[in-house]
């Protein structure tokens, strides 16, 4: 009892906390995912911005190199003059309308530098990408001016071509150091107002060629964006380290607030179970006082009855008048002395203390002194008893224990079955005594069957039925058969009500 | 006889000329061209491998507040192993170099580690306060990202690069580059690259982890200064004089072309990268300070001539920034050699200086490939090789008397001693340092 209300305070207190949470977590969560998404679109602005940047920085570059180009002389002296005086350029191939090299002269006089240029680039000119461009020169295949990539020795190279004099092309290398160093002059460095970011430059090899950003990535950490460079630069790429922003504040105040709501039903709770506790214990209380006004009835009780039965016997063929009274008077004092025993019974089983006694006894001596005891009350409700009665061994019983079970039995015929007869039948065997109470009165409803043995229930509470009782008779005898090994079952019947009275009996040594 | 007569006399005009020519340069603030072969008399008749000096010598400052303004980006690697004590004296070195700037110059400091920051963006050096805060907020931590910490050095000189300015990129490291392009060919080519946009590199090394090659590399493409520092208390001095040569260019973007006359073939040049194209020969200086020589080293094979004949070898034609005057200006001289066939004559003509540098230059040509050869763990054959060196050194001295000879001898004799393995990574450092001291000619 006790338990089943803690276990439902309990779930009072925490179904309520644990769908605040998840909810709370829901919410959240659906904010965080909300925040992280504006969040990636800032990054992902900013690494369009430096994309941006870069891009100028090639279209700055190919325009710069575009002027440098124009009228390139194709005459090696004046070329290298040329040459010497642009820093904007380092080495240059120089390519006549036939698409031969004519710059660095290949037959002429040249540098080592201009050797290895030469060396290099070769894949180029020599049945390579621009020769190509001259087989392609009748066809539909536009010349490709602008940029050019090869790959040589440590990655991507660039060269930007230019239409030179008479239909020849110019070609000029961007060295790839001297394009990183003007990169990285571009993009921007680190600094300690700046976000908890890191932005790493990677080339085709995914080598960091050059990375801005305070924060310092652990060495499994993987980019959490990435976006390839602009052309002609595409095999390279940028990679954003980082992560959003925590969340934070918001964390606290929510386990703050279930804590609040917590505290609040764990009061709510804590009230409830201190009122049904009290409310229990002034049951308790009023049971307790029942019991103590019911074991001092019974001593007095006992001498009403013991007297009144006395005089029963010395008026016995004297006065009808004052004998009838006298029998009044007894059957009355038996009745109340059942009651009494009854809640007695109902106290102890309360208390878990109600058990039974055993002794060497006759069950059907024990179905006829209570009948007797019956008789003047069942004449009286025109109750007419038909006995089969067959269990005649001494066996262990509590005789008092079976009297008050067939007490109760009988009292409810005399209640609720008037003017009919009542069939009792025992039977014993096998160490089983078995004893049926069969009236022919209106019988239980199929609805009540189940409940007939509960406390205080009582098919009618209408006073006006005129039907007294309490509502502890059925359990209280029930139990007592239980305890001695039985039980009390409700047969189904038809035509009114029978119980049987299952007990264990052992032959009596 | 009439005709070697003629010959004699055209000569005698050509080196008078060529002294009229450059006696008033010197007095007018014009860089001094002193063109000079170690051997101006050769044996007749036949092959003759000569050696070429083109000297550039940089013109005094009249007063010093006459200087170029200079552009100057202090790099500092502030990587982990800077931590304490290295970090600390190179922030005080750069703290007294800025001190020594003028309000007019233009200064900018970077710090990289795994990543790059621009600590005092290009500036002029008038509030020193602010900058001085600036290098002392550094802090050591991180990786080295060599390539891009130059790069943004370069980037803050670009803000201010001028022609009139002294453009330079000051770099400290003291390990080795591991973000971004790091070979010693990557850091050359950005040499090459921000030399040929007028500015040059420094570079200090400090302690025994960084990459020698790499750094020598960085400064030699950009013609700049290369220093190995050993312990970080010598930080400061070397700052010093590097300063003291930044503040003292008089000249920039220095072109030295040296056209060979008929019969007359470049073979090589010495120390410095030349390009050779046919006859002709081209050579880049990026600057030259008051007062001190730098020059072209070149070794001619000359075809064979009569006895008595005056020759044309070489014109040799210079054009330079003057940093005093803003002006573009133009020096050249011609150089000739005389035929005979008295060998005593060709020893007792020879150029003292010319040949003590050719040796010199020759000497550290056979330290580097000693060098080579125990980078390859040959290192009987290189201690071989330095010995043969210092040999070759102590004959050289016999003849010329220089002392330089005989340091650079004793120098060789150190080297061979200290080639196994827990001296050599010190030792390596020493040598690359001698090697392009001589390269370059540094002053320090």
């Amino acid at each position: 009892m006790n338990r089943r209300l803690g276990i439902v305070l309990a779930l009072l207190v925490l179904a309520p906390l644990v769908a605040l949470a998840w909810l709370g977590a829901r919410l959240q969560a659906d904010a965080r995912a909300e925040v992280v998404a504006g969040f990636d679109r800032v990054v992902d602005a900013r690494l369009e911005a430096t994309l941006a940047t870069i891009e100028r920085s090639m279209e700055e570059r190919a325009r710069a190199l575009r002027d440098a180009l124009r009228d390139f002389p194709t005459e090696p002296t004046a070329a290298r003059a040329r040459l010497r005086e642009d820093a904007r350029l380092s080495d240059v191939l120089v390519f006549d309308g036939e698409r031969r090299v004519v710059f660095p002269p290949p037959g002429g006089p040249i540098s080592d530098r201009e050797r290895d240029f030469l060396q290099r680039t070769r894949g180029l000119w020599d049945g390579g990408a621009f020769a190509e461009v001259a087989t392609a020169e009748g066809g539909a295949r536009a010349t490709p001016l602008g940029w050019h990539i090869w790959y040589w020795g440590g990655g991507l190279n660039l060269m930007y071509v230019a239409a030179g004099a008479r239909g020849g092309l110019v070609a000029a290398e961007v060295d790839r150091v001297r394009l990183l160093a003007d990169l990285v002059g571009v993009l921007p460095d680190t600094t300690e107002s700046g976000p908890d970011e890191r932005v790493a430059l990677l080339d085709s090899a995914g080598r960091v060629v050059y990375q801005w950003g305070r924060r310092a990535p652990k060495g499994d950490e993987a980019p959490r964006r990435t976006r390839a460079l602009p052309a002609p630069l595409n095999a390279w790429q940028l990679a954003w380290y980082g992560a959003p922003p925590a969340e934070g504040g918001d964390h606290l105040t929510r386990w703050l607030g279930l804590g609040a709501v917590g505290l609040a039903l764990l009061g709510l709770a804590g009230w409830f179970s201190r009122e049904s506790t009290r409310e229990l214990r002034r049951a308790a209380q009023r049971v307790s006082f029942v019991n103590q006004v019911s074991h001092e009835l019974k001593t007095p009780l006992t001498n009403i009855r013991m007297y009144a039965e006395l005089l029963e016997d010395e008026l016995a063929d004297t006065d009808d008048r004052a004998e009838r009274y006298v029998g009044i008077i007894v059957s009355e004092s038996q009745r109340l002395s059942r009651l009494i025993a009854n809640i007695l019974s109902f106290a102890r089983h309360q208390r878990e203390q109600l058990s039974v006694r055993k002794a060497p006894a006759v069950v059907d001596d024990v179905v006829r002194q209570t009948l007797d005891q019956f008789a003047p009350s069942l004449a009286a409700a025109g109750v007419s008893p038909q006995l089969d009665l067959s269990a005649g061994a001494t066996v262990r019983v509590d005789a008092d224990a079976l009297g008050q079970m067939l007490g109760n039995l009988l009292s409810n015929v005399e209640k609720y079955a008037a003017g009919r007869p009542v069939d009792l039948m025992t039977r014993q065997a096998g160490g089983v005594t078995t004893l049926t109470v069969r009236d022919h009165g209106p019988g239980i409803p199929k609805a009540a069957r189940a409940k007939v043995f509960e406390p205080f229930h009582r098919l009618s509470n209408a006073l006006s039925d005129g039907v007294t009782g309490t509502g502890i008779g059925l359990g209280i005898a029930r139990e007592l058969a239980r305890l001695h090994g039985g039980d009390l079952v409700l047969e189904a019947d038809e035509d009114g009500a029978a119980f049987t009275i299952t007990l264990q009996t052992e032959e009596a040594a | 006889m009439t005709h070697a007569k003629k010959n004699s006399t055209w000569a005698l005009l050509a080196t008078l000329f060529g002294l009229l020519w450059a006696l008033p340069a010197c007095a007018q603030q014009q860089v001094r061209l002193d063109a000079r072969l170690g051997e101006p008399v050769m044996l007749a008749g036949q092959k003759n491998k000569v050696y070429l000096k083109v000297g550039l010598t940089g013109f005094a400052l009249e007063k010093p507040s006459a200087r170029p303004a200079v552009n100057v980006a202090i790099v500092l690697d502030k990587s982990g192993s800077m931590s304490g004590q290295k970090l600390m004296r190179a922030k005080e070195a750069a703290r007294m170099a800025v001190d020594r700037l003028s309000p007019d110059d233009i200064v900018s400091v970077i710090s990289y580690d795994s990543t790059v920051k621009v600590v005092v963006p290009a500036t002029k050096a008038s509030d020193k306060p602010a900058i001085h805060a600036g290098i002392g907020r550094l802090a050591a931590g991180g990786n080295t990202a060599l390539f891009a910490g130059v790069s943004k050095g370069a980037d803050e000189l670009r803000k201010f690069l001028a022609e009139e300015r002294v453009n330079r990129v000051i770099l400290l490291s003291d390990g080795l580059a591991n973000v971004g392009p790091s070979t010693p060919g990557d850091l050359e080519g950005l040499g090459v690259a921000l030399g040929r946009e007028g500015m040059s590199v420094t570079t200090i090394g400090l302690g025994l982890d960084y990459n020698e090659d790499l750094m020598t590399k960085l400064a030699a493409a950009s013609d700049g200064n290369h220093v190995f520092v050993e312990r970080p208390e010598q930080l400061a001095h070397f700052f010093n004089l590097e300063f003291g040569d930044v503040l003292s260019v008089v000249a920039q973007d220095v072109e030295v072309t040296v056209r060979c006359a008929p019969g007359v073939r470049p073979v090589r040049a010495l120390g410095r990268e030349a390009d050779i194209v046919g006859q002709e020969v081209r050579a880049r200086l990026n600057q030259l300070y008051a007062e001190r020589e730098k020059f072209v080293m070149l070794e001619l094979e000359v075809q064979p001539n009569e006895k008595g004949a005056t020759m044309p070898v070489v014109e040799v034609g210079v054009t330079y920034g003057n940093m005093v005057t803003g002006q573009t200006d133009q020096v050249a001289a011609k150089v000739t050699a005389r035929y005979t066939d008295d060998a005593g004559e060709v020893q007792r003509s020879a150029d003292r200086d010319v040949m003590v540098k050719a040796i010199q230059l020759e000497a550290t040509e056979r330290n580097r490939m000693a060098m080579l050869l125990n980078d390859q763990g040959k290192r009987q054959e290189a201690q071989r090789v330095l010995q043969d060196n210092a040999a070759f050194l102590n004959e050289s001295f016999r003849t010329w008397n220089a002392p330089s000879l005989k340091s650079l001898e004793e120098s060789n004799l150190e080297d061979s001693k200290n080639l196994d393995p827990e001296d050599y990574r010190r030792q390596r450092k020493q040598m690359r340092r001698k090697q392009y001291m001589f390269d370059m000619q540094q002053s320090y």
